[in-house]
């Protein structure tokens, strides 16, 4: 195990076990313990919320990425202490006799680790959360694709959590930025987590003059992607007119981003009481609902318009809120999708999973075309989903959901996919496609405002190499990417170009009919 | 020399064909909307590179 899980991991010098019945008061804990702080509030109300029995506090020694940011503060601090560190663990089940083994992975509802820093200087001492983990809300509707494991020690045990870092800032060595960056970098890097010096070290060769606790500029924050090898795709507004706003909006870029499990930073205008003028603020976004019955996708402001004329109904039209953190608050929160207003927004990013080299805003206007093209010309009265979907792209009554997959992921998909009447695919022919599609793909999803809500199934998908860049010299050449289309009961493979125009090779699917959406 | 670009992978359509296609015909295909996506994909794109001479601070 890498030492940025020691933290985690780390032998607690003491402990305490309270349980949390009636009479015992959160509130008066807070207060006695720390003071008055809204994300320490927030990260005892989800575990309140969460029906938690029993918290397990645990005194642990810094190590670590906690013993390399103190140094890296007493570096710009020299009478900087770290006076405190506690890991709070919350569990649903009322242990006896502190009995830590009776514990399983399963009653653990989320872990936090508390940090006290004090400047004697300076007259500082505050506590933060270095960083907490609670695990999704059981309710169905809130989905977090591809959550991250988290490993840790309590009462010297082994357990696991799976959810999304939440992390907060101490304007000593990490500001909005960095700590938005470390949440979502945790879960797309192959070791799990990254180190605050790592990220300020990086953001150091952009700007030699660099002050970790006042945040980052968008050129620290490319690079510090690109030097972890993270593909990105980005938009500042403040360079933008209102038009750009609308044709490329924030959404889009934090929805594509999100679904496919890279997830998005959003970073935002504010003001407020206190604030002398408008303070800038990223989060991270990393999850979203799922309501069912929303009228949104019946309007037309659900469309989205790639050119005149020509749009879809995007699947994130069904999400009313995204899930992320705000480090000023807590952890875990579900921020309604229409209440950042667009011109409040400065500055977005979509993550990409390792391996993607575009965006799933651009692999669905891709689809769109193969699609949209397509149908009016593979005849398929046969086959009454094909008449069905040629009649809803007519209408531009098209579910496109990009999701960025694995080879393997995706034919794992394709082998255990089942139509209406439960017919699966030929393995034989899963097999070939495995053996030639490249590593990554980007799978868009094709489905309709009926099907896809009520049934979360879908009609088929285009599917697009993911692992090379999009070949913008020429209108055929962006093409190259495609691979194939799976409709019900057909599956169309590209190839050469004769008089401008594509020729596609019709193979039969087994898939009559609709399949399951994935599930990631 | 020229390019020749290609609509995806003509060998994986050749292999697919030769063991579980039943028609050797192709259907040749008038992509309707390839200006309107090339013009979305380049938007896209020419946002993203203008962004790295951003002058916002998150902090």
């Amino acid at each position: 195990m890498s030492y940025l899980n020691d933290h985690r991991t780390a032998a607690a010098e003491s402990h305490e076990i309270f349980l949390l019945q009636p009479p015992f008061s959160f509130f008066d804990f807070i207060e006695e313990r720390f003071g008055d702080y809204e994300s320490i509030r927030r990260t005892f109300s989800l575990a309140r919320s969460s029906s938690a029995e029993t918290l397990i506090l645990e005194q642990i020694p810094p190590c670590g990425i906690i013993t390399e940011e103190n140094q890296d503060i007493t570096g710009r601090y020299p009478s900087y202490s770290n006076t405190g560190l506690l890991r709070l663990s919350f569990w649903n089940k009322t242990i006896p006799d502190e009995e830590v083994s009776a514990l399983t992975n399963d009653n653990l509802v989320g872990y936090a680790i508390f940090k006290r820093d004090q400047i004697s200087d300076d007259d500082f001492d505050e506590w933060h959360i270095f960083e907490a983990v609670f695990s999704k809300n059981a309710n169905p509707s809130i989905c977090v694709p591809r959550p991250q494991t988290y490993r840790l020690m309590v009462g010297g045990l082994p357990f696991e959590i799976k959810g999304l870092l939440y992390c907060q800032q101490n304007s000593l060595n990490k500001a909005c930025a960095q700590v938005a960056f470390r949440s979502l970098l945790s879960r797309v890097l192959p070791e799990g987590d990254i180190s605050y010096r790592r990220i300020n070290e990086i953001a150091t060769t952009v700007n030699s003059g660099y002050v970790p606790g006042q945040g980052l500029t968008v050129p620290q924050m490319r690079e510090v992607l690109t030097v972890l090898n993270i593909r990105f795709n980005d938009i500042d507004y403040s360079q933008a007119d209102a038009q750009l706003r609308k044709e490329l909006p924030f959404q889009k870029y934090a929805y594509a981003g999100l679904e496919s499990g890279g997830g998005a930073l959003v970073g935002f205008r504010f003001a407020g009481i206190g604030l002398q003028e408008e303070a800038k603020h990223i989060i991270p976004i990393y999850g979203h609902t799922f309501d069912k019955d929303t009228w949104a996708p019946n309007a037309d402001i659900s469309y989205f318009h790639i050119g005149e004329g020509v749009g879809y109904v995007p699947s994130e039209s069904w999400t009313s809120s995204y899930l992320g953190h705000d480090d000023n608050f807590g952890p875990n929160f579900c921020i309604p999708r229409l209440y950042i207003e667009n011109d409040k927004v400065e500055y977005v990013v979509e993550l990409f999973r390792p391996g993607i080299c575009y965006s799933g805003m651009q692999a669905e206007a891709l689809a769109l075309n193969v699609l949209y093209s397509l149908l009016p010309n593979i005849g398929g009265a046969d086959n009454k989903w094909i008449t069905r979907l040629f009649e809803w792209t007519s209408k531009q009554q098209v579910v496109f959901r990009a999701q960025a997959m694995s080879n393997e992921e995706y034919i794992t998909h394709l082998r255990g996919l089942r139509d209406w009447d439960n017919n699966g695919e030929n393995p034989e022919l899963c097999k070939l496609l495995g053996q030639e599609m490249p590593e990554y793909i980007w799978a868009v999803e094709v489905s309709t405002p009926q099907l896809f809500p009520a049934n979360e199934r879908k009609l088929g998908e285009i599917v697009l190499d993911a692992t090379r860049d999009l070949d913008l010299t020429d209108d055929a050449s962006v093409n190259e990417v495609f691979i194939f289309a799976r409709l019900p009961g057909v599956y169309l493979l590209g190839g050469e170009i004769s008089n401008g125009n594509p020729q596609f090779t019709p193979v039969p699917s087994q898939l009559l009919s609709h399949t399951e959406l994935i599930k990631s | 020399m020229e390019k020749h670009a290609t609509f995806g992978n003509a060998d994986l359509a050749r292999k697919m064909a030769s063991q579980f296609g039943t028609s050797p015909q192709s259907v040749q295909v008038d992509m309707r909307y390839a200006k309107e996506v090339q013009t979305f994909i380049r938007k896209v794109e020419e946002a993203h590179q203008k962004a790295a001479k951003s002058t916002l601070v998150f902090g």
